[in-house]
């Protein structure tokens, strides 16, 4: 098992987790016997399954719409270099230019 | 060598479970002061009707967690199968 693995499996465990805890807040509103009731059972298959189906529409959707935008901000990120460096250039052009020493009229 | 490497992993899933579990318990505290404990404090102990309501809120939350369990593990695997009839 690498990393990658026990980082898939850490998210697994915090999904399980984490809808534990979200269908137990909606679907359990009576504490006054200690096992579930049929209805609250129902509730809670159908709090999962629309988790698990809204996890799935939400990534499917991400992946359609981010690629676009994080190219966008790529290219947007490229002609900000470029135009510093240009910028940069025109600097080192107009700055007068300093006279090399061996040309300097000697002093005598 | 490959069993220092076994161990490491051994080690580090069991770090894994641990924080998991730390995390459920501290989920369960939540969840169940939200639907317990009086908001209004009128005494520094834990009233009668509150000891019972804690008792049976983790009871049902454990249930609630090991149904959760039970079916999230059907549903990945049925989304692997799906997964890998799809690549083939």
């Amino acid at each position: 098992m690498d990393s990658g693995e026990l980082i898939q499996l850490k998210e697994f465990l915090l999904l399980f987790n984490k809808l534990s805890d979200r269908c137990f807040r909606r679907c359990v509103y009576t504490l006054g016997s200690a096992t579930l009731t049929g209805e609250e059972r129902n509730c809670i298959d159908t709090c999962l399954s629309k988790n698990v189906n809204f996890n799935q529409k939400t990534l499917a959707l991400f992946m359609e719409i981010n690629p676009p935008f994080q190219q966008k901000k790529m290219e947007e990120q490229m002609a900000q270099v470029e135009e510093l460096r240009r910028s940069q250039a025109a600097a080192v052009e107009a700055s007068p230019q300093p006279v090399p020493i061996e040309s300097q009229p000697v002093q005598a | 060598m490959a069993q220092k490497g076994q161990v490491d992993k051994l080690k580090l899933v069991q770090e894994l479970e641990m924080e998991m579990m730390s995390d459920l318990y501290n989920r369960i505290v939540s969840v169940c002061h939200d639907k317990c404990i009086n908001t209004k404090y009128t005494e520094g102990d834990v009233a009668k009707g509150e000891a019972v309501c804690l008792d049976r809120c983790v009871a049902k939350f454990l249930e609630t967690h090991d149904r959760v369990g039970k079916k999230l593990t059907a549903l990945t695997v049925q989304d692997e199968e799906m997964m890998k009839r799809m690549q083939t």
